[in-house]
């Protein structure tokens, strides 16, 4: 019996209001615990193809399912759930609050909502923080912290909760190579050790051999099919 | 809601200056009707209990205000003196005690009382350490004046020269200081009090000197009968002692001699209408009740407190303003942050909730901490309020 994607999008069109960029993709899937690379040149609509699967944004055509579920049919609050508890996200410019401590920050989900007791959510926060390598900066606040911890801490925020579905955006942007593999190893495989699908969008086309697959949007044309398949 | 507000509570205590500042405006705008509300209470207590206190003020007729704050708060006022005649008849009456007051100077901007042994006893002031004034020229200080000069008993102290190029004035008077009296937490703490005589001694109407038969021919510029004119380069004793108390004398008619006023204590209610109405009815003085002219002084105050609201209301109106500037600008400067937060799956509401209690925090601080100042103004020593 074949697997129900973890993300999917068929016949997907949005465009922002009084601009002329548009975004049409006619099909892509995406299965768990698989690890994808969305690249494309600048205005290509990367960063808006991963605010559709995250229901930040809503296609004006076409369906865009994220964890078996129509994101045009959720309401919002079904969609912030589904962010806060099974889709994780880390940006490029790390976005903590600069007045928590790196604990605070990583267990923010639980302050913005999310169900359940905070503890079991600190918990896989220091665990995650101790594959990172950073446990003893839990109490520091962001200030405190160098450009990769701070990619780290904040990649452990998008892990803590455990998500199905990890979305980042040029989360290695801002960081040296080094920190960069770093970061690629703690992404990597924490997702794998939870069977999490992970989309990164990046420009950094060395970093693709580390993923099983790249999606070229710029190949993405209306019509076309996603280039599914091992990065040769 | 916790939860927000932990969020709350960690970007406020993060941003120190900033809620700091907005805590401290807060709190000035709820402590401003608060302070004035507490302090024109207690000024109002503070002026009813001695005007209470006080049964009748009689003084020369004019500003019955200025007759009651001279003879309650020694205010030096330019009021009419009555005089010792007046004095004279109020007790003819015999309708009341009349203590006689004379406050018309003053020891290093201190109010010299004037006054005989009764006004201790209306005042229910004690001795602290030493005695009462045993003879003219001797003084008592107040608690706070005997603080404020360092000035104990076996000390002396000046009186102000009212006329310091005027050399047929009288000089300044030494007086001895005899005792301290135990604090009263009222006007009488400032004064320095005197002899009703030790008034006379101060406005030059007695005094004492070298014998003059014993004088230099240089000062003596006639003799007739028993009299000897001298001349003004003759200087007066300016203090009173044991070896020329005994050449202390008086010129002129004892009835005329000045006072700032009387206090009359009348034996009974029918006594208190009877000696007001009769000496109300003639042409120089007045008796008035400053429980009466207390209320309508009050009156005057209680005006000037709701003057002072309406002056909070603008400085809370402005300060509002600024909190709801400072929350605009916060969300805008913290823009990104909230979109941070919508992504990771923050509501609107929630991020209203961050917002809202971040104030709510403040605006509690604020309005508690001047919650706290009233209250403790409310148990600060009178001396204090006095001075605020």
């Amino acid at each position: 019996m074949a697997t129900e994607p973890i993300v999917r999008l068929q016949g997907v069109s949005f465009a922002y209001p009084h601009a002329a960029f548009s975004l049409r993709v006619d099909e892509l899937a995406l299965q768990p615990g698989e690890h994808a690379a969305c690249i494309g040149p600048s205005g290509a609509g990367k960063t808006t193809l991963v605010s559709l699967i995250a229901g930040l944004l809503l296609p004006q055509q076409g369906e865009v399912r994220a964890l078996g579920r129509a994101m045009s049919e959720l309401s919002p609050s079904a969609r912030r759930e589904l962010r806060l508890t099974q889709i994780g996200m880390v940006f490029q410019e790390f976005e903590l609050l600069d007045y928590m401590t790196a604990l605070e920050n990583m267990t923010l989900a639980w302050n913005l909502g999310a169900a359940g007791d905070i503890e079991p959510l600190r918990e896989a926060a220091r665990e995650t923080a101790r594959a990172a390598g950073i446990e003893h900066l839990l109490s520091r606040k962001p200030r405190q912290l160098s450009q990769g911890e701070r990619q780290r801490v904040a990649l452990c925020r998008a892990l803590a909760t455990r998500p199905r579905l990890i979305l980042c955006d040029e989360p290695t942007g801002n960081l040296d190579p080094k920190a960069t593999g770093a970061v690629l190893d703690l992404l990597l495989d924490q997702a794998a050790a939870t069977n999490a699908a992970v989309l990164m969008v990046t420009h950094n086309h060395a970093i693709l051999p580390r993923f099983g697959r790249v999606i070229d949007l710029a190949a993405m044309t209306p019509g076309a099919r996603d280039k599914a398949g091992a990065f040769a | 809601m916790m939860r927000a507000a932990q969020i709350a509570m960690r970007h406020a205590a993060h941003h120190k200056g900033r809620t700091l500042l907005l805590v401290l405006c807060v709190t000035v705008a709820a402590f401003l009707p608060l302070a004035t509300r507490v302090l024109a209470r207690q000024f109002e207590t503070t002026l009813r209990e001695r005007a209470a206190n006080t049964p009748l003020v009689a003084g020369a007729k004019g500003s019955r205000f200025d007759l009651v704050m001279a003879a309650l708060y020694y205010r030096r006022a330019d009021i009419t003196p009555i005089s010792m005649a007046d004095w004279q008849s109020l007790q003819d009456a015999n309708l009341a005690d009349v203590i006689p007051l004379n406050v018309r100077f003053t020891a290093r901007n201190h109010p010299i009382v004037c006054t005989p042994p009764d006004y201790f006893a209306l005042r229910r002031l004690r001795i602290a350490t030493g005695s009462l004034p045993e003879r003219i020229g001797d003084a008592v200080l107040g608690a706070r004046a005997a603080r404020e000069l360092g000035l104990k008993p076996g000390d002396a102290i000046f009186s102000d020269q009212r006329e310091l190029y005027d050399i047929a004035k009288a000089p300044a008077l030494k007086m001895r200081i005899t005792g301290v009296l135990a604090p009263s937490h009222g006007p009488d703490d400032d004064c320095v009090f005197a002899d009703i005589k030790t008034a006379w001694l101060l406005e030059g109407v007695m005094h004492g000197h070298a014998d003059t038969s014993q004088l230099p021919a240089s000062l003596v510029e006639g003799k007739a009968d028993n009299n000897v004119v001298v001349s003004e380069a003759m200087v007066d004793y300016n203090e009173v002692t044991d070896a020329n108390i005994a050449t202390y004398h008086m010129h002129g008619d004892a009835t005329t001699l000045p006072l700032t006023g009387a206090i009359l204590v009348p034996r009974s209610q029918k006594d208190w209408s009877l000696i007001k109405a009769r000496f109300n009815a003639k042409d120089r003085v007045q008796i008035v009740s400053p429980a009466e002219v207390v209320d309508e002084l009050i009156g005057q105050v209680l005006r000037l407190a709701g003057l002072m609201d309406i002056l909070a209301l603008v400085v809370g109106a402005i300060t509002s303003v600024l909190i709801g500037l400072v929350t605009a600008l916060s969300v805008r400067v913290r823009a990104r942050e909230i979109e941070t937060l919508v992504k990771i799956g923050a509501s609107r509401r929630t991020i209203a909730a961050i917002f809202g209690l971040e104030m709510a925090l403040v605006i509690a601080l604020g309005v508690g901490l001047a919650l706290l100042g009233a209250w403790l103004l409310t148990q600060a020593p009178p001396d204090l309020v006095k001075l605020l």
